[in-house]
């Protein structure tokens, strides 16, 4: 930094102008997204940013005045350490002086960076290269931090200014450091210059946006992202346009439910009210999320947690009617009483491939095929098996006018109030589910449980207090809580969106009452955790035990553990009155396939399509729902009633070929009678010789192996590391950009030369062309006119007759002679030469280096700059 | 055939400068600068320390030069002293006793060359009446007026050095010189050889070839002045001109008849670096001899920065030109 010789208010007003302020704008920008997720920021960022703002101000001014920067910072350092010390100790009142020294600290903090960031723009020389680093750091920062609200729109609106401002500020920065000008008419040319070069860079960005948002958005999409602004804060949608269950729980300001009138998937359910008739829907569970981050608001998986009774299989990558079993799992529910094992059929028509729902405890999965006709409407099916309680129901605040299901429900919270309490429970499993955050603002909801809990014994009443806290209504006899998709909290979802919805606004969607009723509940110590998945509905009495699960069932919920009972759905989100959700009328359900006896999977030995039948090198067997595997028999199979498939079609028997993998599979009366052994030796010798089967399936290897790759690549749903890779990606491009910019603007200049219609435009961009490649090896003109610079710097050194081509483009320029033949011919001759010549005098190591060299292209049109000419 | 004339032009100017260059060692751009300013038709003003060799070169170039009759071209030099008197330079009447009239006696103003030295030391009346002269290329005794030479050209020195009893010339003087040039020291190597040679000096003044003739010079004159300049070199010049009145550092700014011989400079100079248009690189090298000596300025960091300002800008501008 050239140390000025005396204070210049225009110099100091230029660099308030063009450094200050987009500098505090830009940081406000950061401050204002960081205010969206962190609670402690209060949502102040107006003000943060004018501390800021205020830092680098007083940096400026004593610059201006050449104070010593360390001193009176260490000194103010200091000051304010005690100022927050005092305020700490002796402010009155508990929650004033937390807040007053809170405040003080972040002032203190905004400040004294808006400080040092003015003091190295002002006196650092590579300073706004640490400050684009930092900022781009942060801002990356609070992408991976913010993960759950990834679109390519939020990715680009979180970058895109800070990438800009960066640029801006290392070309002003530059800018304003080489001129000694000080007046009026500089000023104004110079933020000419600047709001020209603005725009340049905006409709080159936006330019660079527009030609790859397409790729942008699909690199989002592809890993998982991509939904809209407004979007469904239960579910993404993947790329094949199916959906899913979100693997996070954030509370948006937007849940947009209901676009897609089209019904995700079926199932079937075979569960009935004890003793009854009428069927008992069970909420469909895909993730649980048992922790919560206090600084993003949100609700997370925990999958390295050891006693998690979480059932994550991918059916898409199990085979077709091989089963994968974890027993661990009911285990892990740890629940004995009123227990029983129901089965689940999906057929899923838009709900992606590897998606997984089953009422909790689920333990067992199996694809099963979809009947012929209906293949084109459910794409894929599996059934399941859970350990569900008795006591589970759908009906907690549907309270239906049924009174047998009133019965129920009386029935299970009497026997809900039979439950123990939580001292046998497992000490661990007790504190990860209690866990509830230490910070004083959470204290409010201590309080509010505290007052639910008030006189309640059991857990069970407890739970209903909350549930009769979220029904209540006020004196004109309205709801106090409310149901919206749309909570607003506009500009407000900082000061912490649960508090806001509790204390304030009371409306939010599922994802609120859920989490409002987790911290009820760990407030009144009751181990609890928030479930996702689906909604169920039982709605026409037309298919008992069938239901529809549309968009707008996605949700969240909490389940309570009672001890021995084991997790028991609770839903505490109040009806939507609002109530838009038309009745979504039943489709026609698909016609269930009879349950296989067996299916074997192996490899064809040989064929006799006369006598039809086949031998199969078995190397796995599924035996009523019991799978045995790592086999290697060789079995007679009986394919006269069989129906052949490969790839959905029906084949000829003709089509089995040896070594072909198939799956067989059969209904057969006779095979029901067996039961299931210990291991396949036993099992092999009650069966019959020739097995009688009814479906074979053909395996598509290749397309067996392109859908589990895809699988894998879909699995690896890393969010924060693919951030950063669209992120290195974005800076890598942008770096790239810079790095190419030279060769660009040489090429250009070639090709105009090129394609230069008159000698005077082609002597012109040749010389161009020329002089820019010369400055690229660091041959720079400076301020000398182009005919010394040939005579005295050039050719000196190239002998490359550059002063005659030099004097031959001023001809051009300056007269009006005509050129003879000769001098013409000269001029298309000379480029070739010339460049050749200089390449045989200069290191090819050299000439990259100084094509990569942006500084020198900008050099090349800044330096002959009337104030360079003085240096 | 104006191909040909160009090509000899350019050789007796190339000759001229050879020629001189056997005397006057190591300063090509003051010697084109000289020739420059004589085929501009104006005046050249040269400032420096004592010895570094202006006399030599105004000797030098009127040597160069063939007079009438064989002759070399008509040197005077004259010595300013402040008890100089008008008369001495222009020539008097004097009584004839034997035609019983008074006949002109003429000065040493009626001549080719004119070294006049240490033109600050005389007096303002003196210092006027050259000036004056030098601007009308006559002198008017009385009531007759008596032209000079059709080639006449001076070249005045002055000495930064010794400021007692001097009569700085005022702005209005200066304006009549086309430029103001300093001479400065050679450099060791030169200087080295000429103290080698110094013997030879005097015998070459006197061996000097004569290459040039009136005739030629008169020519190279007229041919100066047809040479084209580009609008956009007028426009540079008038920028220059009129940016010195406008600037905040410089009280007197540059007069119309300075952008006029200005751009005479610039023609003159263009012929005597051998080519047929002005460029750039021309308004470049002479606008700091052209201008410099015109100007008054605030203070002193003026005179460092605001020509070389007006200057750099005007470059700038002109090689950044996309004349197609």
């Amino acid at each position: 930094m050239k140390v000025l010789k005396h204070i210049s208010p225009s110099r100091f007003f230029a660099s308030v102008l063009f450094l200050l302020l987009p500098t505090v704008m830009v940081i406000m920008f950061i401050l204002w997204n960081s205010n969206q997720y962190f609670s402690v920021l209060q949502d102040q960022w107006f003000s943060q940013s004018l501390y800021v703002g205020a830092g680098m101000l007083l940096a400026f001014f004593i610059a201006q005045f050449r104070f010593r920067f360390l001193p009176l910072f260490a000194a103010s350092i200091f000051v304010f350490y005690s100022i927050y010390q005092i305020l700490d100790r002796y402010a009155v009142g508990e929650l004033d002086s937390f807040f007053i020294s809170v405040q003080f600290l972040i002032f203190s903090y905004l400040f004294m960076a808006g400080w040092l960031i003015g003091w190295g723009l002002q006196r650092i020389h590579f300073f706004p290269l640490l400050l684009s680093g930092f900022l781009l750091t942060l801002c990356i920062f609070l992408i991976a931090k913010t993960g759950g609200l990834f679109t390519p729109e939020k990715l680009l609106s979180y970058l895109t200014p800070v990438v800009l401002y960066s640029i801006y500020l290392m070309y002003t920065y530059e800018a304003l450091r080489n001129t000694e000008h000080t007046h009026g008419i500089f000023w104004w040319r110079f933020s000419k210059r600047l709001i020209m070069f603005c725009a340049t860079l905006l409709i080159t960005l936006g330019i660079l946006i527009y030609f790859m948002y397409p790729q942008i958005k699909e690199r989002v999409e592809a890993y998982g992202g991509g939904a809209k602004d407004g979007e469904n804060q239960m579910l993404e949608n993947k790329k094949d346009g199916s959906v899913e269950n979100k693997q996070s729980m954030g509370m948006g300001t937007n849940n947009s439910r209901n676009k897609n009138p089209e019904p995700l998937f079926c199932a079937h359910i075979n569960s009935y009210l004890p003793g009854t008739e009428i069927p008992n829907p069970l909420y469909l569970t895909c993730w649980h999320f048992s922790k919560f981050d206090t600084l993003t608001e949100t609700f997370e998986r925990d999958t390295t947690l050891a006693f998690s009774d979480e059932f994550t299989p991918n059916p898409s990558s199990i085979q077709l009617f091989s089963t994968f079993v974890d027993s661990s799992r009911i285990e892990n529910g740890l629940s004995r009483k009123n227990r029983k094992t129901i089965e689940i059929e999906i057929y899923k028509k838009r709900l992606s491939a590897t998606a997984f729902l089953a009422p909790s405890t689920a333990f067992w999965v199996q694809p099963i095929t979809v009947e012929k006709e209906y293949q084109q409407e459910f794409k894929y099916a599996y059934r399941t098996k859970s350990y569900v309680s008795d006591l589970n129901s759908a009906y907690f605040i549907y309270n239906s006018d049924n009174p047998e299901i009133k019965a129920f429900q009386q029935f299970r919270f009497e026997e809900l109030r039979k439950a123990k309490g939580y001292t046998s429970v497992e000490p661990d499993f007790l504190k990860y589910y209690t866990h509830f955050p230490n910070a004083r603002q959470y204290a409010r909801i201590q309080m509010l449980a505290d007052s639910l809990a008030e006189g309640k014994k059991t857990t069970i009443d407890k739970v209903l207090s909350i549930r009769d806290y979220f029904l209540q209504r006020n004196a004109l006899g309205e709801k106090v809580y409310s149901y919206t998709d749309n909570p607003g909290i506009p500009g407000l979802p900082g000061s912490s969106n649960l508090m806001y919805f509790l204390f304030e606004s009371k409306k939010g969607y599922c994802a609120y009452y859920a989490g409002a009723t987790l911290f009820l509940l760990r407030a009144m110590k009751i181990p609890s955790r928030i479930v996702t998945g689906f909604l169920t509905v039982d709605r026409s009495d037309k298919n008992k035990g069938w239901y529809w699960f549309y968009e707008d069932q996605s949700h969240g919920w909490v389940q309570v553990y009672f001890p021995e009972y084991g997790w028991i759905d609770f839903d505490t989100t109040v009806g939507n009155d609002e109530a838009e959700q038309s009745p979504s009328p039943d489709g026609t359900p698909p016609m269930q396939p009879p349950n296989p006896v067996l299916a074997l999977g192996g490899e064809i030995l040989s064929v006799d399509t006369l006598q039809k039948s086949a031998k199969l090198l078995t190397y796995n067997l599924i035996f009523k729902d019991c799978e045995y595997k790592n086999m290697h028999d060789t079995l007679e199979l009986n394919l006269q009633t069989a129906n052949i498939w490969k790839d959905s079609l029906q084949v000829p028997i003709t089509s089995l070929h040896k070594s072909e993998k198939i799956m067989a599979v059969s209904y057969s009366e006779k095979l029901k009678a067996f039961s299931p052994e210990k291991n396949s030796k036993q099992l092999l010798k009650k069966l019959p010789n020739t097995l009688p089967i009814d479906e074979v399936y053909i395996k598509d290897l290749k397309k067996d192996l392109a859908v589990k790759n895809k699988n894998n690549i879909e699995n690896e749903n890393k969010p924060l590391s693919y951030y950063l890779i669209v992120m290195s990606l974005i800076i890598g491009g942008i770096i790239l950009l810079i790095l190419l910019t030279p060769t660009l603007v040489y090429y250009y200049y070639k090709t105009r030369m090129r394609y230069s219609k008159s000698i005077k435009q082609k002597s012109y961009f040749m010389y161009r062309s020329s002089s820019l490649y010369l400055n690229q090896l660091g041959i720079q003109r400076n301020s000398l006119s182009a005919y010394k610079y040939a005579s005295e710097i050039v050719d000196p050194q190239f002998d490359a007759n550059y002063v005659k081509f030099i004097l031959l483009y001023l001809k051009l320029k300056y007269s009006e002679q005509v050129l003879s033949v000769s001098e013409t011919n000269f001029i298309h001759a000379f480029y070739s030469t010339f460049i050749e010549r200089i390449h045989k005098q200069t290191k090819l190591g050299k000439r990259i280096l100084g094509f990569l060299n942006i500084n020198l292209l900008l050099q090349f049109y800044t330096l002959s700059e009337p104030e360079a000419a003085t240096n | 055939m104006e191909n040909q004339n160009q090509m000899s032009s350019n050789e007796l100017i190339e000759k001229l400068i050879t020629n001189m260059e056997t005397v006057i060692k190591g300063k090509r751009e003051q010697i084109i600068q000289v020739i420059t300013c004589l085929l501009a038709k104006g005046h050249i003003l040269m400032e420096d320390n004592p010895g570094t060799g202006k006399t030599v070169l105004a000797k030098t170039l009127a040597a160069s030069i063939a007079g009438s009759a064989n002759e070399s071209a008509l040197f005077k030099r004259v010595q300013f002293t402040p008890d100089l008197l008008p008369m001495d330079l222009l020539g008097t009447h004097i009584f004839d006793d034997v035609q019983k009239e008074f006949i002109f006696k003429k000065g040493p103003l009626f001549c080719n060359v004119l070294l006049a030295d240490e033109i600050n030391r005389a007096s303002p009346k003196v210092q006027s009446a050259l000036l004056e002269c030098m601007a009308e290329h006559q002198i008017t005794m009385g009531e007759i007026t008596y032209k000079l030479e059709q080639l006449f050209f001076t070249i005045a020195t002055q000495n930064p050095v010794e400021m007692e009893g001097t009569y700085p010339l005022p702005a209005a003087q200066l304006d009549r010189f086309f430029m103001k040039i300093y001479f400065g020291y050679v450099d060791e190597e030169t200087e080295l050889s000429i103290y080698k040679n110094y013997v030879h000096i005097d015998s070459n003044l006197d061996r000097m070839k004569q290459v040039l003739s009136l005739q030629e010079v008169l020519q190279l004159q007229h041919e100066a002045e047809q040479i084209f300049v580009h609008d956009e070199i007028l426009k540079a010049v008038s920028n220059l001109v009129r940016g010195t009145r406008a600037h905040e550092g410089i009280s007197l700014g540059a007069s119309t008849r300075c952008g006029i011989n200005f751009i005479k400079c610039l023609k003159a100079y263009a012929l005597v670096n051998g080519r047929s248009f002005v460029i750039e690189d021309d308004v470049e090298a002479i606008s700091l001899s052209v201008l410099d000596h015109r100007l008054l300025y605030k203070h002193k960091e003026a005179k460092q920065v605001a020509l070389k300002q007006l200057l750099g800008k005007e470059m700038d501008r002109l090689s950044k030109l996309k004349l197609f």
